[in-house]
């Protein structure tokens, strides 16, 4: 130990602390007070880190499910009783809780799904079952040797003691004989049935036979056609579609002529038609050939005929496909080919998933909202298996690339995703949401960023000391103003504002550089002029913009009347461009406001710490003030300015409420200055409270959050990195 | 590099006219407080109404507009009535605000106003506010009470106001009762069983409490009031909110006024659809939210501050600063997004399965309220005040620090005895700041907790009296709901802008304050280093 220290050992000051707290008590409570700040503050710092990590942990976790790859678990399974004939279908309700079976001693059943439990049971006819069909998912035609019955299915909850279970029933809407010269080939029926009239279409020997009820009689008629190869009914109307073995495809529908071709006869597939049928929604016809399956979508587009198919998506297929079921309340659809199912999406590029049965499999039926598949296997052993596939309408795809949408001309960006019914089918394109975003920010930056930028060298650099200590607060001020009441203004008071003056807006952004211009070229010359402006530099330039103001005012009648025919907003319909109250100008002008200040004051900071000796220096060596600013302090401050700008580009992709109320929301894909636009910020904001948690809008929208992170996240981290060093430069500099 | 010979006038002729840029600037933060507070201010002073003669029919109004129209005027839908206007002549529109009507409810219309003729300026002429039915306006006949004829107009004005005093104290009475006694009864009731003992003498007096009430607030007089179209009309005394006659008061009273209406405005519940009345509960929500938020902020945001500027060094620091960058950039809305799906959805169905088990499935914290408005804002606001925190303890000079350590005093003893009281200012500016981020916040907020309209305030009489589950209105929510989401956008209209400019006050007020500390502390340093 040190000899000069050494006292410290021996040396032993009087504590002037009460006697109870001895010296190494206080030493200890300063060492627990030294470590536990550090330990606390170390914490609390840690905890902005976990904010971060949280935020992006809490996106990503419920962005991720989206691209789970589908799969299958077992869940339960059970016998049907010893000495079932087997059935030949199954089917199930929409509340998952019940099987259906269907067998050919004809009779129908009810099983309860859990537990195998038999509910309820249906004798249909004494003979025995040929045929069936499911005209949609409560209603089943039946086809025995002679009869033709069409039954309803009823579900009732009802409380037992055991707690609420479903009730199953099932109701024999009418039945009837059939027609003595009706020839049962397989699949080459069809029944239509509204409560008013009935049709029964067969194939005999590739005619066409239709018996049709209205008001109560039967008529039976031959369609004039031969060589006809499938049929198949419109779900809601009574609309007959035939093909012949080139795949030609002709309508066929009542009229009070009797029955009519609707619409031309079109080619829609290569080889005879193996599969038929309507996606959910009925808007898209599924069609399955050797080959290939497609969808076809009835034509919209004012100039093609009436009644043609438009092919949406083609896709070839892996080998030939056994049986089809199209999924319920949504637009997938499941193939069978041999042991292997394979799920679709008219939206997704190729397979959503595949799986492969087991090899004893008879029959197999996708229940439920989707996600259970029951499956028969040849020991009568019903197996249920879940099938988690949530998300079948999210892809990449879907959410990045044009899709053709059922009641759209072509296929296109669009989105639309708030559900009004079960028919109604989801757009979740992020394009426009994303350009959009874009857009606002883009028209925003370009009215903030020469306004924030001037104003930020003008004042940093220019002016007095004093007015610089109130004038720079006083635009800082404007960030704090709130956005919703720029929006408010923005969309109730500009917006209209500008639709009746348009052109003068215009006429002030044309003449504004120009004027400028001009004075700079020729106020130069006069040295009282010159002397002039700069003795008052804010009055005059007040002076100046006021008077451009009215100018434009005064000049926007006469030029509207001369050039565009007294109404700019109709000259510019009739050219094609469309105009709405709420577009981008508005949002400009508003976002615009509301940047300004963040990108001021950020380059302003940057601008001022600018050593002021190097400006000095310059002038010192000849050069006038303005002089030095270009060509000295900017080059230094350029950095700091773009990282201002960065800054600024960050708050606009996020900013909300502005964009809420003056864009008119519309979900567009143009970059018009005159239309308006929807952000992806505005649709978190009205969207995702009635979004449900868990379902495809929810997490779409989830993943519209996380893209807006990391782009505003991307811009800010450059930000601050440039502005990180651009302190290291300077701190240099000062030494 | 450097050719062009340049003088310094020419120079600062660029500078000059570069400052047209700031210059625009201020222009556009003038335009709109102006845009901004004139409709506010206008709408609120005691203007005159007129009296017109359009054709056989009289009408009262305030005249709201006035617009000129000049071409192909009769095109217009809305203008019904000047369809014998050639197209080219200039036309003068005036919205007028006829009041309350019987049969059409609020009517705003446009007239023209060479067809309204002359306007006079009655003395007499009464606007009446009534709790739930709006305005009205009309010539004051009288005043009756039960069924005799207390005065008669024109000078009843003491009349007028004693009795409404009366009634007044008649509602507040029959308030107190129903707060104070009525409200606990009828707790009790609902927890006993009819058979038990006692349980008939509560009820009836129950009942006999109800009856009081019912008694108390049968109005007692009535201000009959003549309608532009020459109906007598008995307004209720105890429905009135206020009246007035604003042809007959003289310029100062004007001002009480005024003043007077502005004080309704701050401290009443809206009514009618928020189309009138005042923003009291949306005032008491945004205080109520940023108070919590403050609670929790505060305590983080400093500690996070303290360690990012006094402990964190070198990489780890940039690290941290980074952070705290990206979280303040991090779009409001997001905030809005994670505190739904986190705090809502997630921890709070969790905490009602673990508390309110027993109120399942009405959830209690599961659904946005005042704890997950703050929490979320708590949040928002944390690097606002992280950031102020670093900055204040940068400003605090090396030499401060050096004489505590040379006088053997350990790191946190100089942190908590010296450094951080001069700081303090610096905090106060982060948690003005952070108060006044949050009071103008709207996106997170519509998604977390704050509705439209509540009828009850987040804290009141009722136990627990401090309500962290309840849903709360927010002034800039409110603004935002009244001026696009209102049934009747033109009748709000006003109040929109009067709230817009009690919000713009307060953030305003706010910052200036928070400018004023950090020129405080920053001046007080200055000092020092000299």
């Amino acid at each position: 130990m040190n000899d000069e220290l050494s006292w410290l050992k021996h040396h032993q000051p009087q504590p002037s602390l009460p006697q109870a707290l001895s010296l190494a008590s206080l030493r200890r409570r300063r060492w627990w007070q030294e470590k536990s700040l550090a330990w606390l503050t170390l914490v609390s710092a840690c905890s902005i880190l976990l904010l971060l990590a949280g935020i992006l942990l809490f996106l990503s976790w419920h962005v991720l499910p989206i691209w789970r790859a589908m799969s299958l678990s077992p869940d339960q399974q059970w016998r049907l009783p010893e000495g079932h004939p087997g059935p030949v279908m199954l089917h199930s309700d929409p509340y998952q809780q019940l099987v259906i079976s269907l067998s050919k001693p004809a009779s129908l059943q009810f099983w309860q799904a859990r537990d195998g439990q038999l509910l309820q049971e249906y004798r249909l006819s004494e003979q025995e079952l040929v045929d069936w069909q499911w005209l949609d998912d409560q209603r089943l035609a039946l086809l025995t040797a002679t009869e033709l019955q069409l039954w309803q299915m009823e579900y009732n909850w009802v409380q037992l003691n055991q707690g609420v279970r479903l009730l199953p029933r099932a109701n024999l809407l009418w039945q009837q004989s059939l027609p003595a010269d009706f020839v049962y080939h397989e699949s080459q029926w069809s029944l239509w049935a509204a409560t008013e009239q009935q049709h029964l279409a067969w194939l005999d020997q590739g005619q066409v036979r239709l018996v049709s009820r209205q008001q109560g009689e039967w008529q039976q008629q031959l369609l004039p056609l031969a060589q006809q190869q499938a049929l198949l009914w419109h779900p809601n109307r009574p609309w007959l579609l035939l093909a012949d073995h080139q795949a030609q495809v002709q309508t066929w529908g009542p009229s009070a002529e009797g029955w009519q071709a609707v619409g031309p006869a079109q080619q829609l597939a290569h080889g005879p038609i193996a599969h038929w049928f309507w996606l959910a929604g009925s808007g898209s016809l599924m069609l399955v050939d050797e080959q290939q399956h497609s969808r076809w979508l009835l034509s919209l587009s004012a100039q093609a005929e009436q009644g043609l198919w438009q092919l949406a998506e083609q896709r070839t297929l892996p080998s030939e496909v056994h049986r089809v079921q199209a999924e319920r309340d949504r637009r997938g659809y499941v193939l069978q080919h041999g042991p292997q199912l394979h799920w679709y999406y008219p939206s997704a590029r190729s397979s959503i998933g595949q799986w492969a049965m087991p090899d004893n499999v008879q029959l197999w039926h996708l229940a439920g909202q989707n996600d259970r598949l029951w499956l028969l296997d040849d020991q009568l052993q019903l197996q249920s298996w879940q099938v988690a596939n949530p998300h079948p309408e999210l892809s990449w795809a879907a959410l990045w690339l044009p899709q053709w949408y059922e009641g759209r001309a072509q296929a296109d960006w669009l989105w639309q995703a708030s559900a009004s019914s079960d028919q109604f089918e989801p757009k979740f394109s992020l394009l426009p949401l994303t350009l959009g975003t874009f857009k606002a920010a883009f028209y925003g930056l370009i009215i903030a960023i020469p306004l924030a930028i001037l104003s930020a060298l003008y004042c940093a650099q220019f002016l007095p000391p004093a007015s610089r200590a109130w004038i720079k607060p006083s635009v800082e001020m404007m960030e704090a103003l709130p956005t919703v009441i720029l929006g408010f203004l923005a969309g109730l008071w500009l917006a209209p504002l500008l639709q009746l003056h348009l052109l003068m807006l215009l006429l002030f952004l044309l003449l504004l550089p120009t004027g400028l211009l001009l004075l700079l070229l020729f106020a130069g010359r006069s040295v009282r002029l010159t002397a002039l402006l700069n003795a008052w530099p804010l009055l005059a330039m007040c002076a100046l913009l006021l008077a451009l103001l009215l100018a434009s005012m005064l000049l926007a009648g006469r030029v509207e009347q001369l050039a565009f025919g007294g109404d700019l907003i109709l000259w510019l319909n009739e050219r094609g461009w469309a105009v709405e109250q709420r577009n981008a100008l508005v949002v400009g002008l508003a976002m615009g406001f509301a940047l300004t200040p963040t990108i001021f004051s950020m380059a302003e900071d940057a601008i001022f710490s600018v050593p002021a000796r190097l400006a000095e220096s310059g002038m010192a060596l000849g050069l006038s003030r303005w002089q030095a600013m270009i060509h000295l302090v900017l080059p230094m401050a350029s950095p700091g300015i773009f990282s201002a700008v960065m800054l600024g580009l960050g708050r606009a992709l996020g900013e909300t409420m502005i964009l809420i109320m003056a864009t008119g929301n519309n979900a567009i894909l143009d970059f018009s200055p005159l239309t308006g636009m929807r952000t992806v910020s505005a649709s978190l904001a009205i969207e995702l409270p009635e979004a449900v948690p868990g379902s495809s809008h929810y997490r779409v929208l989830l993943l519209a959050a996380l893209l807006l992170i990391v782009l505003t996240m991307m811009f800010n981290s450059l930000a601050e990195l440039v502005r990180q060093r651009l302190k290291q430069r300077y701190s240099g500099w000062q030494q | 590099m450097i050719s062009a010979k340049q003088t310094e006038s020419q120079g600062q002729l660029r500078a000059t006219l570069m400052s047209s840029a700031l210059v625009s600037a201020l222009l556009w933060l003038a335009l709109l407080l102006a845009l901004i507070s004139l409709p506010a201010v206008q709408h609120f002073w005691p203007s005159a109404l007129y009296q017109w003669q359009l054709e056989e029919q009289q009408i009262f109004g305030r005249v709201l507009r006035q617009q000129q129209r000049t071409a192909n005027v009769q095109q217009d839908p809305w203008l019904g009535l000047v369809e014998d206007q050639p197209a080219d002549q200039s036309l003068v529109l005036l919205l007028v605000d006829q009041g309350q009507n019987a049969f059409t409810g609020h009517a705003l219309n446009w007239f023209a106003a060479s067809q309204l003729g002359p306007a006079s300026k009655p003395e007499q002429l009464m606007l009446v506010q009534m709790q739930r039915q709006g305005q009205w306006l009309g010539m004051p006949q009288g005043l009756r009470a039960e069924h005799y004829l207390a005065a008669e107009a024109p000078n009843f004005a003491s009349q007028l106001h004693s009795h409404w005093r009366q009634e007044q104290a008649r509602q507040a009475e029959a308030q107190r009762i129903e707060s104070r006694q009525l409200l606990g009864l009828n707790q009790q009731l609902a927890q006993m069983n009819p058979d038990q003992q006692g349980y008939a003498e509560l009820l009836a007096r129950f009942e006999s409490l109800r009856q009081q009430i019912f008694q108390l607030r049968v109005p007692q007089a009535w201000l009959e009031l003549q309608g532009a179209d020459g109906r007598l009309h008995a307004l209720p005394l105890n429905e009135i909110q206020y009246w007035q006659q604003p042809n007959a008061l003289r310029p100062m009273q004007q001002l009480a006024e005024f003043a007077r209406q502005w004080q309704r405005f701050v401290f009443s519940w809206p009514s009618l659809g928020h189309t009138q009345g005042g923003i009291w509960p949306a005032l008491v929500g945004t205080v109520a939210m940023t108070l919590l938020m403050t609670i929790m902020v505060m305590p983080l945001g400093v500690l996070a501050g303290i360690y990012l500027h006094e402990y964190a060094g070198g990489a780890w620091r940039r690290l941290l600063q980074l952070v705290v960058y990206n979280l303040a950039g991090i779009p409001a809305i997001v905030y809005g997004v994670f505190g739904l799906g986190l705090f809502v959805y997630l921890l709070g169905a969790q905490l009602d399965s673990w508390w309110f088990a027993d109120q399942l499935p009405r959830a209690t914290l599961g659904t946005p309220g005042w704890l997950w408005v703050s929490l979320t804002l708590a949040l928002l606001t944390l690097p606002v005040v992280i950031v102020n925190t670093a900055e204040g303890l940068a400003r605090i000079p090396l030499a401060q620090r050096e004489a505590c350590y040379a006088l053997g005093l350990t790191k946190s003893e100089t942190l908590l005895h010296l450094i951080l009281p001069l700081a303090r200012p610096a905090m106060l500016t982060g948690l003005i700041l952070a108060v006044a981020r949050a009071a103008g916040e709207v996106a997170p907020v519509m998604l977390v907790g704050v509705v439209r309209s509540t009828s009850q305030l987040p804290v009141d009489a009722q136990f627990p009296f401090v309500h962290l589950d309840r849903k709360l209105m927010h002034l800039a929510y409110h603004i935002y709901d009244l001026g696009f989401q209102s049934a009747n956008i033109e009748a709000g209209r006003p109040l929109v802008f009067a709230s817009a400019l009690v919000l713009i006050l307060i953030v305003l007020l706010l910052n200036l304050t928070a400018i004023r500390l950090r020129h405080r502390l920053r001046e007080a340093f200055r000092q020092q280093e000299m």
